[in-house]
Order: C-alpha cells, then structure tokens, then sequence
C-alpha cells in the first residue's frame, strides 16, 4: 500500500527543521532522565548493602560499587578502608596512590567481588 | 479490539496567542503577529481573537490588515520562542500519553487508547488537557477527537474551533452524518486546486465525493484521489508513532525572495547558497541524500509560473560542490526566464552517512573534508564568521537569512 494511504499525516507534515531538533533534544534528554532514575532502594535491600560493606570493611575484601547521579553511573572497584557516617563518605583503595571517596546517598548496587585465578 | 482514541489538539492563534502570554497587557488588545513588509515578508501569520473580531485573517498583507483596524498591534515574529512553547505544551500532554505525535508547531495529535480506566473518559482528559494547557502557558487548546487521526483532525478544524467547549467528537458513526453536508473545501487533503478540480467534476460537497466510486478516483488523481475518496469515508490507515515523530524525510529551504530577480546569475548565487545551507543541515544529521528538488515560482500574481521538478544526484552526499551541479542544471533546464519570486531546494532519500558512501578516489573528497571544516568553525564561532566571497555580492541573501528561523527572527 502506498505511503501516503498509510500514513498521509507524515506526508503532510510542516514541522521546522529547529523544531525537529529541539524535539530530538526533548526525546534524548527524556530518554537520558529515564535510564538515570535513580532505583528505589527499600530497607530490606539498603540493610544488604550495609551487611556487605561491614563485612568487606572487616575482612579487607574487594568490592564493586556503582554510583548514580546527575554525570550518571560509576562504576568503583577496590576494598574499603573506612565509613564516615558524620560526612557520608565511603573511603576505597583501589590500588592508586589516594584512596577514592564515595557519597553513600548516590550508592545504588555493592557487590563483593570474587577473584578466580 | 476497542476502539481507538485519538486527539487533534490545536492552539488557537498559536503565535499571537504566545505574544500575549509573554506580555499580558497585551490581552484584549487585537494582536497580529507578521514579517517584515520590506522584506515582502509582511504578511499576517497569526492574528488574535480581538483583531480577527475586526475581519483580520491569517495571511492577510499587514497593510489590509491596519486599515480594517488601526489599532491593531504588530508584533515580529520570535520562531524559536514559538518553538520553546510547543515543547513545553508537548510537555503537558506527555503527563497523559507517551504516543504524541507533533503535526506541525501548533498541532499534535495524542493517542489516549486504554487510558480511560487511569485518567476517566475522553471528555474529561480533553477539559483536563484544555485546563493545564490554559493555566501553564496561557494558550487556548481547542481537541477534536475520532478513531484515527483523520477523524481527529476533521472533528477539530470543522467543528472544535467554532463550537465554545473547544472540544468535538467524530466517529465512524457519525461522521457520514456531520461532515457530507460540509463544502468539499473542508475536507483534509482538498487544497484549492484540487477544489477546482472536483468541482469541474461536480462535486461540491464532502457528500457528493464520498458518493463517487472509488475507482474513479483513482484512475483520475491516482494514490490521492484513493486517499480523498478514504477521507470522504473517514478511513484513515495512520498511527500515533512516536518513533516517527522526530523522523526527517528530507531538508529543505524555501525562501521568498527580497524582490523579484531576473538575473539569472543573481538567482543562481542564492540557489547556491541555499544548496550548502540545505546540505550543512543534512550533514548535521549525519545523512546524505539521493535526490534534489529545486522549487521556483514566478513573480507575477496573475500569470503564475514556476517549476517544481527533482533529480536523483548520480551519487548520495550532502557536499554542496556536488549537488550545486544538478541544482543549476534543473534551474537552466525549467526556468523561463521570467522574474522570480520564491525558491526552494530540498536534499530527499535520505541515508545515513556512514552506510552509503563510497567514493573511490573522488575528487569531491577534498570538497567534503573543507565542508566538514566550515561547519565546525562555524559551530564555534557563528554562522556568518566564513562565508563565500560571493555571498557579499548585490542579491546574495546569506547575511540576510542567517539565524532566521522559518525565514523569521529567531
């Protein structure tokens, strides 16, 4: 079937080239908004998150920590070396010369990491 | 299958209706947004409820237009303000549906199927919608409803805009009932030529068309007599695609010119300025097109000229050094040497860049690195900071059109 009986309003369209764009960056940034929105995290789970923390903290054992915020995600590997509940920081060595800081309000996901050689 | 629910939403005098949102002492007062009269843009593009009470009406010449009412205030256009509105109302209507579909700046058509259980019943999205629309951006929305997007678009522009609750619904079964009486003219798709046409034939209203076999139809206007004898039916195959909404089939320019050229050099030069304007847009969008279309109309109002005619470019690109060649060779094939008032060129079958070309050791290639070059520097540091020497001779219009949106202040 012909274009025209199919869709005949696209055909007809009169939409300026500045519009189309500005509704391409609406669309991107909708698009952006809606992969970054941020998961929500219940009790249950930010106590997990806790658990996992504490017992790395304690046992010196490597983490994978992704962050979330207005730049996006961010992936951290390393072992944690303290948490300052006063500053809500989280304190990684990652194996460079200054250990990393983390903001615990943008923590979304901790996974231990294990090594397989 | 349920039925599906569709909206037209249209704004009422959409630019003058902006005027006034951005400056309400303006309210009550009869408003008409138009171009510049020197520029032979001067021109009514939108005249406000108060100033159409006085007989104003949208392209009218601005001149007319003071002398039915002096008082009329005339305001410039600012297209990207306009711009910055529509989304904003595209904003709104994203609260209700995901499925929006802008049709032009002032128009959008909205897919609401199987939110009545979320939002309540057609009528009352429509009065919600005309509600938030009125109180974020001051606008009048006026929603026609139907089953597809045909039926939206008729119950709008023949019944919404001239009934006070800015809202009508068609149907597939009412819609035989209220629009056969209709003159033929009010039907979507039927321009004033067409309108000339049919009547020849007999036809003067909606009725007599939809009464017409549709075979006929056909074997006289082909696909658009098929899609005229569909629209008397109310049969419309269209859908509310998002996906298609940000689509570009082509890239196009059109502009009137400052006065009527009869040089055929001076019309040239804006035929190639217009070319690389048309493929910096396309290389924008990191496309390449296959076909060129040059549009010329004559200058006289009385004996109308002009051409519209394409040709398919012997390799896809959005290099203007490649497509200018075809452009003058369309133009020196079709022009008759009569003055010209307007031009246009358009870039079509577009294709993504990276897909489709291959130019083995052409000479173009260097034309291309040097395109690619101007747009980034021009990018930077504005569009008129590198232009071609020729654009500074008598007739160019490059200065004059740059960071004009529409042909309009941006």
């Amino acid at each position: 079937m012909s274009k025209k009986i199919n869709q005949q309003f696209l055909c007809s369209k009169m939409m300026l080239p500045e519009h189309y764009s500005d509704l391409r960056k609406h669309a991107a940034g909708k698009q952006w908004t809606e992969n970054h929105r941020r998961p929500h995290l219940d009790e249950q789970f930010q106590e997990e998150l806790q658990q996992i923390l504490e017992e790395a903290l304690s046992e010196q054992k490597l983490l994978k920590i992704i962050t979330l915020n207005s730049k996006g995600y961010r992936v951290y590997s390393g072992i944690p070396l303290h948490s300052d509940p006063s500053t809500g920081l989280i304190w990684l060595g990652s194996g460079k010369c200054r250990p990393q800081s983390i903001r615990a309000c943008e923590v979304i996901s901790i996974e231990p990491v294990r090594l397989s050689f | 299958m349920g039925k599906k629910v569709i909206f037209l939403a249209d704004m009422e005098s959409f630019y003058a209706s902006v005027e006034t949102a951005r400056n309400p002492s303006l309210r009550g007062k009869p408003v008409a947004v138009c171009g510049d009269p020197a520029l032979r843009h001067g021109i009514i593009l939108a005249a406000s409820r108060e100033a159409k009470a006085y007989g104003i009406k949208t392209g009218q010449p601005a001149w007319e237009a003071k002398r039915m009412c002096p008082w009329v205030v005339f305001i410039h256009p600012s297209m990207q303000t306009y711009i910055d509105y529509s989304i904003r109302i595209t904003r709104i209507f994203e609260q209700f549906s995901d499925r929006i579909l802008p049709y032009s700046i002032d128009e959008q058509f909205l897919d609401l199927t199987g939110l009545e259980n979320i939002f309540g019943s057609p009528h009352k999205i429509a009065a919600a919608l005309i509600e938030l629309v009125w109180e974020e951006t001051g606008i009048r929305c006026r929603i026609g409803m139907g089953e597809n997007p045909l039926q939206a678009k008729m119950a709008c522009d023949c019944f919404a805009k001239k009934t006070s609750g800015a809202f009508f619904e068609l149907s597939s079964n009412n819609y035989a009932f209220y629009t056969r009486p209709l003159p033929i003219k009010s039907l979507f798709g039927v321009g004033h030529r067409m309108e000339r046409n049919l009547n020849r034939i007999g036809v003067r209203t909606i009725g007599h068309l939809a009464a017409l076999p549709r075979k006929m139809l056909q074997r006289r206007w082909g696909v658009n007599g098929e899609v005229l004898w569909l629209n008397a039916h109310g049969i419309d195959y269209s859908t509310v695609d998002p996906d298609t909404a940000h689509e570009q089939k082509g890239v196009g320019h059109t502009a009137t010119l400052p006065r009527d050229y009869r040089r055929q050099q001076e019309i040239e030069l804006v035929l190639l300025e217009m070319t690389e304007e048309v493929c910096a847009r396309t290389r924008r969008l990191g496309k390449i097109g296959a076909t060129v279309h040059l549009y010329c109309k004559g200058a006289d109002f009385n004996n109308p000229t002009g051409f519209s005619r394409q040709k398919k470019l012997p390799e896809s690109t959005a290099t203007a050094a490649e497509v200018f060649p075809t452009v003058r060779t369309l133009f020196r094939q079709h022009w008759n040497r009569m003055p010209v008032r307007a031009v246009g060129i358009s870039l079509t079958g577009l294709t993504v860049y990276s897909q489709l070309k291959f130019s083995f050791g052409s000479c173009y290639r260097q034309e291309e690195i040097l395109a690619k070059t101007v747009d980034m520097v021009r990018e930077r540091f504005g569009k008129t900071c590198l232009f071609r020497a020729s654009s500074l001779k008598p007739g160019a219009q490059f200065l004059q059109r740059a960071g004009k949106i529409g042909g309009h202040d941006s």
